[in-house]
């Protein structure tokens, strides 16, 4: 009993899987994640608080930042004018030694102070330092934390709180052109790795006060910032609530890059398909967050990650939105033909040539028959090399700097692909079809998606080779099925077709652009529901 | 509970229900049964499929009249517990054939015309299709029929619209090879198959968002099954006539046979095939997912997954050995056929017997119940 016992707790018999459907009017908490509610705020551990005595937080944080080893922080002792000692902490690199110098050491060497304890926090606060952004603080996790991340830490000898300024001034890389996201209209900008110049662009484009940026720290040892952005007045709460406690419930190693996010937060796991959206152009972010989607910046990371995503919004391109309509149309249709190409093709050419060759024209059927007569591997055999090498080629060009980079490509497809041929590894027509099939591969604009869709291909290839177009429609049935029980963050896949909405968009053909556009209905916005 | 019954909306009922029954009614009874003493199926079926429509609609009226939450409830409430087990018990059975039945015939169609595979071999394929999409629930089946339902109706029009040309009322007749008796033992026969499907949705109001909810979707699918059943028989009956129609596997294939060899129209019958197979595959999985759904009702099972695998395979399993050994065994199709017949009869007078008493029941109580929905 205890076998069939195990075996029905490994099959998760009885448990129902714990996704909600963003389309129902429900609020709260979704049912499997209970062990958070409310906002979610990052575990941290218990923080004792700083002591007035400067000696006391000296030796304090001078053991907690390594000073004996860490040459990086620096621990600047003054005396202000009045007299009373004091520390300013923080990290080489980090900071802005000029805002450093101007706003902070000499407003407090220089001004006379007269309380003591709590009114000598307040003068400093508000009478002598002249930085934008100060605030106290008395956590000591939390001023480790600051400093950590660049602010500047200022201790006064009987106060009991530090004064934590905004004084970073780390070098950047400057705002660039999207390397991965080519696009021939609209704006050419990409994300940078810092997060306040990333949360600026959104800013500059989404000029409106709902734009909502909450940073919370990441639960990880890098203590990486994590900003959440949405429209208040648009976004649906239910799918913001579970998207906190998913970021909240993050304990790993470390979380450097909006990826790593994206497969900690999505379910199942093993599903290749991207349930989240990254990119790395502002312009596309700012249309997804008025259109109510939530968008994720992780400092340090130079894309941003939108959720929810489904097949559709994948396959759309940002310039999509700045041609005509039909034009778009036309793009797009070329676009879902390439990858209906690159994933059917292969599969239906070995279907065809090794079951159903009564179903090919006599020309194509002798052409493929005089081009496979010396060839003596089996055909799928030779379609998974041969689509094997293509990704050998792909790989090895990106990872190549420069020049040398395309003209891998070039080497790899023509003289390899020549001398395969040649040499009766493959035959013409196998070339053919899996240039084509990669040809079609490359239309498919998400990075993610057109690695999923790349390996689907091989999985209906298989389907093919086993049972014809047999083999090959239960495959793609099976794929179609698993696709359509999808659903990423409570909207299913293949919004807005299965199921129907009333606006289809984003959809195969692009409509046209109304005065009265609205957010998609699968995204169940506040303006849905009337609240 | 895993009961994997989400919720779809009205289109993906609809389209999920059109599919089942289209699948059923082309290809549910064979052609030797269908053709045998002449050719009246497209009378017969759109007509068995028109009472199991109406016997369907009456049962939701009487569940909404009577503020009842679905099928079951409504036989509980008027005609005891144990007729709605009884009930059912039929139902999950007509799920049953309904998903056995189409199958019996592409297998044949498959293994004659395709591969020269075995019926198991074919079958193995056929399963993991049924199986994997059965066991991921009602949501995934309606909405995979959303994705295709386009796709094959352009495909039934393509292969209806091809041999235009070559339909003649003339090979219509004769239309019975002596009497027309025969007719209602064929719409009897098909009774149960389409009847379990149309009673499903209102046997899982969850998943329909409510009965009131689901009649609508259920009488247009209904009508587009009947009036698609209806042409393409017709449009069969007028190219064939029955005598050469009993000797046929797939004559809804061979239609295009009459048109010119040249060009490729002629080899896309055996594309239309697997397409129309893509619809049969959705149908038998909604007929899997249902029975095992009322399985778990019946039997307070709280995951409807092994259900779902094991009848998808021993309905496959079933379908293929009932190819091999239909000729060695005498009279298997004609007790197959009679229990069908009493199936159909049982699952329709206990649906009608209900509604009536449960009308009855309200009216006599003089009660004007709004549904609390």
């Amino acid at each position: 009993m205890r076998f069939f016992d195990e075996i029905v707790k490994r099959l998760g018999f009885d448990r129902g899987y714990a996704d909600f459907e963003l389309l129902e009017t429900e609020s709260g908490v979704p049912p499997a994640d209970t062990r958070l509610s409310g906002g979610a705020t990052p575990q941290s551990e218990p923080s004792a608080d700083i002591t007035p005595d400067l000696r006391h937080n000296r030796r304090l944080f001078a053991r907690l930042f390594h000073r004996d080893i860490n040459s990086d922080a620096i621990f600047r002792s003054f005396i202000t004018a009045s007299g009373v000692k004091g520390l300013a902490v923080y990290l080489n690199g980090m900071v802005d030694a000029d805002r450093i110098n101007d706003f902070i050491l000499r407003p407090l060497v220089r001004k006379q102070t007269v309380g003591e304890g709590d009114e000598l926090l307040r003068e400093v606060l508000y009478e002598v330092l002249e930085a934008d952004e100060i605030a106290p603080q008395k956590s000591v996790s939390k001023i480790a934390d600051a400093i950590a991340s660049g602010q500047a830490a200022v201790f006064i000898d009987g106060v009991g709180s530090a004064i934590i300024a905004d004084v970073r001034g780390f070098a950047t890389r400057s705002i660039g052109e999207a390397e991965n996201e080519k696009t021939i209209m609209g704006s050419k900008e990409a994300f940078t790795e810092n997060l306040r110049t990333s949360i600026t662009q959104l800013r500059r484009i989404v000029k409106s006060p709902d734009l909502i940026a909450e940073l919370r720290a990441s639960n990880t040892s890098n203590k990486g910032t994590i900003a959440i952005l949405y429209m208040a007045e648009t976004v649906n709460i239910t799918l913001l609530e579970n998207i906190k406690r998913k970021i909240a419930s993050i304990d790993t190693t470390m979380l450097l890059d909006v990826g790593t996010l994206a497969q900690l937060i999505e379910r199942p796991k093993y599903i290749p398909l991207p349930k989240t959206l990254i990119t790395e152009k502002p312009d596309r972010v700012a249309a997804h967050l008025l259109q109510g989607h939530i968008a994720i910046v992780i400092d340090g990371s130079p894309e941003s990650l939108v959720l929810p995503a489904t097949l559709f919004s994948l396959m759309a391109s940002a310039d999509d939105a700045y041609i005509k309509g039909p034009l778009g149309s036309i793009i797009r249709l070329v676009r879902f033909a390439g990858a209906a190409i690159s994933i059917l093709l292969p599969g239906g050419f070995v279907a065809l040539a090794l079951y159903h060759q009564g179903l090919l024209s006599t020309e194509v059927l002798l052409t493929v028959i005089s081009a496979r007569k010396m060839v003596h591997i089996p055909i799928g055999f030779e379609l998974l090399f041969l689509m094997f090498v293509f990704h050998l080629i792909r790989e090895a060009g990106m990872r190549v700097p420069g020049s040398i980079g395309q003209a891998i490509g070039i080497i790899g497809g023509l003289m390899l692909g020549q001398a395969a041929v040649t040499a009766n590894i493959v035959s013409t027509t196998s070339l053919i079809v899996v240039a084509l099939s990669g040809l079609g591969n490359f239309c498919i604009p998400n990075y993610q998606l057109l690695i999923a869709t790349s390996w689907l291909r091989v999985i209906l290839l298989l389907a093919g080779w086993a049972g014809g177009l047999l083999g090959l429609t239960c495959a793609i049935i099976v794929m179609i099925g698993c696709i359509a029980s999808m659903k990423s963050f409570g909207v299913p896949y293949l919004s807005p077709y299965a199921p129907t909405a009333k606006r289809l968009r984003p959809a195969i053909l692009r409509g046209t652009v109304d005065n009265h556009d609205r957010p998609a209905d699968y995204m169940n916005t506040r303006e849905d529901r009337g609240v | 509970m895993n009961l994997r019954e989400g919720s779809i909306g009205a289109l993906e009922l609809r389209n999920t229900l059109a599919i089942a029954l289209i699948a059923s009614g082309l290809f549910a009874m064979s052609p030797y049964a269908l053709y045998a003493q002449g050719n009246l199926s497209y009378a017969t079926i759109p007509a068995s499929m028109l009472v199991a429509l109406i016997v369907a609609f009456v049962a939701s009226l009487a569940i909404r009249r009577g503020c009842e939450q679905s099928l079951f409830d409504m036989t509980k409430e008027s005609i005891g517990a144990f007729a709605a087990v009884v009930l059912c018990v039929s139902i999950v059975l007509g799920l049953v054939i309904s998903a056995i039945a189409p199958l019996i015939q592409f297998l044949r169609i498959l293994q004659h015309y395709i591969f020269t595979a075995d019926y198991f071999t074919i079958g193995v394929f056929i399963a993991i299709a049924i199986c994997f999409i059965g066991v991921l629930g009602f949501e995934c089946i309606g909405r995979t029929a959303n994705v295709m339902a386009t796709v094959l109706l352009l495909t039934l029009v393509f292969i209806l619209a091809v041999p235009l040309g070559s339909y003649d009322v003339y090979r219509m007749l004769p239309a019975v090879e002596s009497s027309a008796d025969f007719a209602v033992l064929q719409a009897t026969e098909a009774l149960p198959l389409f009847l379990a499907l149309l009673l499903l949705p209102l046997c899982m109001p969850k998943a329909v968002h409510g009965v009131k909810y689901a009649r609508r979707p259920i009488v247009c699918a209904g009508a587009i099954a009947i009036v698609a059943t209806f042409v393409a028989l017709l449009c069969i009956a007028l190219v064939f006539p029955y005598e050469v129609l009993r000797g046929e596997y797939a004559p809804l294939f061979r239609l295009n046979t009459l048109v010119e060899a040249e060009g490729s129209f002629v080899r896309v019958e055996k594309i239309t095939v697997f397409l129309l197979l893509a619809g049969c595959i959705i149908g038998c999985a909604y007929a899997v997912y249902g029975s095992s759904r009322l399985v778990a009702q019946l039997t307070s099972q709280r995951d409807t997954r092994p259900g779902a695998l094991c009848i998808g395979m021993a309905s496959v399993a079933a379908a293929c050995a009932i190819c091999l050994y239909e000729g060695r065994i005498d009279g298997l199709m004609e007790c197959l056929s009679t229990a069908k017949r009493i199936l159909g009869g049982v699952m329709a007078a206990l649906v009608i017997v209900a509604s009536v008493v449960s009308t009855i029941k309200h009216a006599a109580r003089g009660e004007k119940q709004v549904c609390g929905e």
